[in-house]
């Protein structure tokens, strides 16, 4: 357990921030050379202000040292806008190679707090979606008691077994197909398989980007407690937000242990597939694939030397475990039909599909922008058809920019194609 | 309306949108400060135009409200001189990024201010060509650098980033455009600065106080098929610049560089620590190039030579064996590694500040020495001396570098720092070497030792070119 630190704790590692600007574009000499951009708020307002893990540092600075007074009311919402309308993808913190990198997700996070505290966030449509998950635990101001509507057609259902699939809210409400195909793949699979009812509530991920802290803490709280009590063995998400929170920030900030193993349905299925136990017929699609950043570099281990013992105190060594990219791409490719192309932007240096942050929200322009220009990076890819995700935020997401775009580009969850490929 | 808010609305009205204008405090300070030692200054406002008429009519602005103006391409230039000494506006021109234009044939690109070493570097790649990468940021300008006498890989074999210039656009500060080389006889002509009297040199090497340079035409050599880096070592820099100046006077080497222990450390050692007994005090590489086999033999024979015959004379010069992965480091150009200061800044803390010096290699090792005794014995802490020296073409004089980083939240220390620059900087002026994009404080130094003439005529063209010295005033300390 890490708990939260204040601002003032991290500014040990932001102000070694050198304002080098790599953290802007992503670029790796190859050969061939490749760069790309990489910043969605960045490019979006393109003011260095907005653009990578720089800019946080900067604002930082200013925050904690008043290098601007955050008591005139205009100045508070600019300083809102720079730090709220970030999609905390972290795509910069895959650049920096400084002591500042390890903590440059926590520490934008740790930016929005301290400015909830002061008053300044978050932002108006956070506020009301707070507001929601307080009330219906769902951020999209739906009735708690619809929550399982998706279920109906569901047979045998159960509350106890081995496993419980989380659904997690997107699912639940917008997203029900995704939902529903993750229920038809595990009872196809033979799993013996549960949900949570309604004692799922919102895993807090849309509160914890936030930069709230109290209520989210209630969330985790209810959803282990429930988890634990019933003794599932595994839970099993297909939601790359509710897969960090559930797998990594239950523990690392409030140090709420889950008896039962977290896996995404993409470990779900590579697990079986080990084993022998996922037969999956045919289906022919030339797809690419979109990392989503929760599941994806939010999930990098990084080795940190806090004592001071290999190189100094504070010091970034190494990223010594990489978070989920082969795993679903393992899936994916065992799928017999599917021809699978890469993005050009992927893993560690995949561009965010523009909903994450809070920004769907309180930011949309942004948010549409970001999903438009990752689909034309699929449409540049010949013959892709489907760009396929394991997240349903991101399907989401990527949905909508295909619709503005007016694009033939079909996006997809990752079970939903295995799901079809397990009839 | 006040003048701030009318200032604002032309800005937007210029540029066609709010989003591309800022007077908010919150984004001025985000151009307030660099990695140098340079304290912060705010600006007023920021702009992003788009098109060469945007910026016209923002300089216009600018000269009639008397407002300076500072452009600014990615603020790594590791001097401060982007930091606007008397407020104004920052013109940010990232949103001119476009590569207009890449001819294998004459072998030149056309570029806007706004494109990345890290993109043309692939674009230049796909066609076989290069351009001299510094190991700076792969995300900084390759056009500011260009125009500040930037220095790359291929400087030794083909001169400064600044002579690869083919042809240039150019906003003056009073907002006329003006073309300099062939483009300004033909437009779609950008092979040569030569041989039309060199108005280039209006706008190269001033730091952004004479115009704002918006097209420029720059040679891209190819990439010949076959390389070999000579690795060598030597304990002291007389040994190692005595083999230098005699090797390099074959002109072989696309890039001829050494660097102190200190500086071969990664990351640089903050603060100073010892050199372990028995390591050389000087490792260097020598890169060269081939376009065929047989050519690049004859270099390497050579170098070999040089190497034996120095020994041969009692110089501690050795051949060094070093692994391919470091000696790939020097050609994989440009780097994220050193661009993004981990080798520099990762133990440091943040800050970084430098004497990058051009000097001639004769005086090397005595500026050498006296900076050692700086760092090492006259501040507290002591800091390493991480020096890297580099042979320009031309050979006889080339690159002294004093690599300073700092921990940017201890002001003591970042103080500590500054003075130990400021002072090598002094000894470095009076021994005859000049500093490259020095920060306000080299320039008073400068200024101090300079040919009276020198300054006046600096005055002139400023006042010629800036009437109304709006163009990032301040960097020259003399308007
Ligand atoms: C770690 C590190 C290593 C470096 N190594 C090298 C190296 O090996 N070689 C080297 O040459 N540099 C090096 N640099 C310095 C720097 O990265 C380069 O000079 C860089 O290209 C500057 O680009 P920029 O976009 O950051 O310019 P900025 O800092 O934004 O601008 C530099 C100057 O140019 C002016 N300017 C910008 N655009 C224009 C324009 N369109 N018209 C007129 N004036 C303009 C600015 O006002 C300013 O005075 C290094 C920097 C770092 C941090
Ligand atoms: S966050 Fe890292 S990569 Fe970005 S400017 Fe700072 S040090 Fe450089
Ligand atoms: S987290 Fe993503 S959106 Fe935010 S600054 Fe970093 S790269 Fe940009």
């Amino acid at each position: 357990m890490e708990n939260f630190k204040d601002l003032k704790w991290y500014s040990q590692f932001f102000r070694k921030c050198s304002k080098c600007g790599t953290c802007k574009s992503a670029y790796s000499y190859g050969p061939p050379p490749t760069f790309a951009t990489i910043c969605p708020q960045g490019e979006y307002f393109k003011l260095d202000s907005y653009f990578g893990s720089r800019s946080k540092s900067f604002l930082g600075h200013a925050i904690l040292e008043n290098k601007v007074d955050l008591t005139d009311p205009a100045i508070q919402e600019d300083m809102q806008k720079a730090v709220f309308s970030c999609t905390v993808c972290g795509g910069c913190q895959s650049q920096c190679l400084l002591d500042y990198k390890p903590w440059i997700v926590d520490y934008i996070e740790q930016m929005r707090n301290h400015l909830v505290n002061m008053g300044i966030g978050p932002t108006k449509a956070e506020k009301a979606y707070q507001e929601k998950v307080i009330k219906d635990h769902n951020p999209y101001g739906e009735t708690h008691s619809s929550r399982f509507n998706w279920l109906k057609d569901v047979k045998d259902l159960k509350t106890d077994g081995n496993t419980v699939y989380f659904a997690g809210c997107t699912a639940s409400y917008r997203r029900t197909e995704i939902a529903k195909s993750t229920a038809s793949v595990l009872s196809k699979l033979g799993e013996d398989w549960a949900v949570m009812g309604e004692n799922e509530y919102c895993c807090g991920s849309p509160l914890l980007r936030a930069g709230l802290r109290d209520e989210p803490q209630k969330l985790a709280e209810h959803n282990v407690d429930y988890i634990n009590d019933q003794g599932f063995k595994t839970v099993v998400t297909a939601c790359a937000g509710c897969y960090k929170v559930l797998s990594k920030e239950y523990e690392k900030w409030w140090g709420l242990k889950l008896k039962a193993k977290v896996l995404h349905t993409s470990q779900y299925l590579e697990e079986k597939m080990q084993k022998g136990g996922l037969k999956l017929n045919k289906v022919n699609a030339t797809v690419t694939y979109h990392d989503p950043c929760h599941m994806g570099r939010h999930m990098n281990h990084y080795e940190v030397d806090m004592e001071g013992k290999k190189q100094w105190k504070g010091s970034f060594i190494q990223i010594d475990k990489v978070g989920l990219y082969e795993t679903p791409r393992n899936v994916l490719k065992a799928i017999p039909g599917v021809e699978f192309k890469e993005m050009y932007r992927n893993r560690d240096n995949s561009f965010c599909c523009g909903a994450g942050g809070g920004i769907k929200s309180s930011y949309p322009d942004v948010a549409l922008e970001t999903a438009k220009t990752r689909v034309q990076e699929a449409e540049k890819i010949q013959g892709v058809q489907k760009i396929v995700s394991p997240c349903p935020f991101c399907v989401t997401n990527l949905g909508d920019g295909a619709k503005a775009l007016g694009s033939k580009m079909e996006v997809v969850d990752l079970i939903q194609l295995v799901d079809q490929a397990l009839k | 309306m006040d003048k701030k808010d009318r200032i604002y609305k032309v800005l937007t009205q210029i540029v066609g949108d709010e989003k591309w204008v800022s007077n908010s405090p919150v984004d001025c300070w985000c151009y307030s400060y660099d990695m140098s030692f340079v304290r912060p200054k705010m600006p007023q406002y920021v702009v992003l135009p788009q098109t060469v008429e945007e910026i016209q009519s923002i300089v216009r602005l600018a000269n009639a409200e008397k407002l300076p103006i500072v452009p600014f391409t990615a603020g790594t230039n590791i001097g401060g001189l982007c930091i606007p000494e008397q407020g104004g506006i920052i013109i940010d021109l990232k949103r001119m990024n476009k590569i207009l234009k890449i001819d294998t044939e004459s072998r030149y690109a056309i570029i806007e201010p706004g494109v990345s070493h890290a993109e043309l570097a692939q674009e230049l790649y796909k066609v076989k060509a290069r351009f001299g990468w510094p190991v700076g940021p792969p995300s900084a300008s390759v056009l500011a650098a260009a125009i500040n006498h930037g220095i790359g890989g291929i400087t030794g074999r083909y001169g400064l980033n600044s002579q690869q210039i083919t042809s240039m656009e150019v906003i003056l500060p009073t907002g006329e455009t003006a073309r300099v080389g062939s483009c300004a006889i033909r437009p779609d002509a950008w092979h040569s600065l030569l041989p039309l009297p060199r108005l280039d040199g209006l706008f190269q090497g001033w730091l952004g106080t004479t115009g704002i340079v918006t097209k420029l035409g720059i040679f891209i050599p190819p990439v010949p098929d076959y390389v070999h880096i000579g690795t060598f070592s030597a304990q002291n820099l007389v040994d190692m610049e005595k083999f230098m100046r005699n090797f390099s006077k074959y002109e072989y080497h696309d890039d001829f560089t050494a660097i102190s222990w200190w500086l071969s450390q990664v990351p640089i050692p903050y603060p100073f620590v010892e050199k372990p007994k028995g390591a050389a005090e000087w490792n260097g590489y020598c890169v060269m190039y081939g376009f065929t086999e047989k050519e690049l033999e004859n270099k390497v024979d050579t170098f070999n030579k040089v190497i034996a015959s120095e020994r041969k004379s009692g110089n501690t010069i050795d051949a060094t064996d070093v692994p391919e992965e470091s000696k790939r480091g020097r050609t994989q150009l440009p780097s994220q590694i050193v661009g993004s200061t981990k080798n520099y800044c990762k133990m440091g803390g943040g800050g970084i500040s430098w004497p990058g010096t051009f000097t001639p290699s004769n005086k090397w090792a005595l500026v050498y020495d006296q900076w050692k005794d700086i760092y090492m014995n006259k501040l507290s802490p002591a800091l390493s001396p991480a020096v890297r020296v580099t042979m320009y073409r031309g050979t006889h004089y080339g690159m002294l570098r004093l690599m300073t980083p700092f921990p940017r939240d201890r002001p003591a220390e970042e103080a500590n720092a500054a003075n130990g620059i400021v002072e090598c900087l002094k000894v470095l002026l009076d021994a005859g070497g000049i500093p490259y994009k020095p920060p306000v404080a080299y320039q008073r130094e400068i200024n101090q030792r300079a040919d009276p003439g020198y300054v006046d005529l600096i005055m002139k063209v400023k006042d010629m070119l800036d009437p109304n010295h709006i163009m990032n005033p301040g960097k020259y300390q003399v308007r």
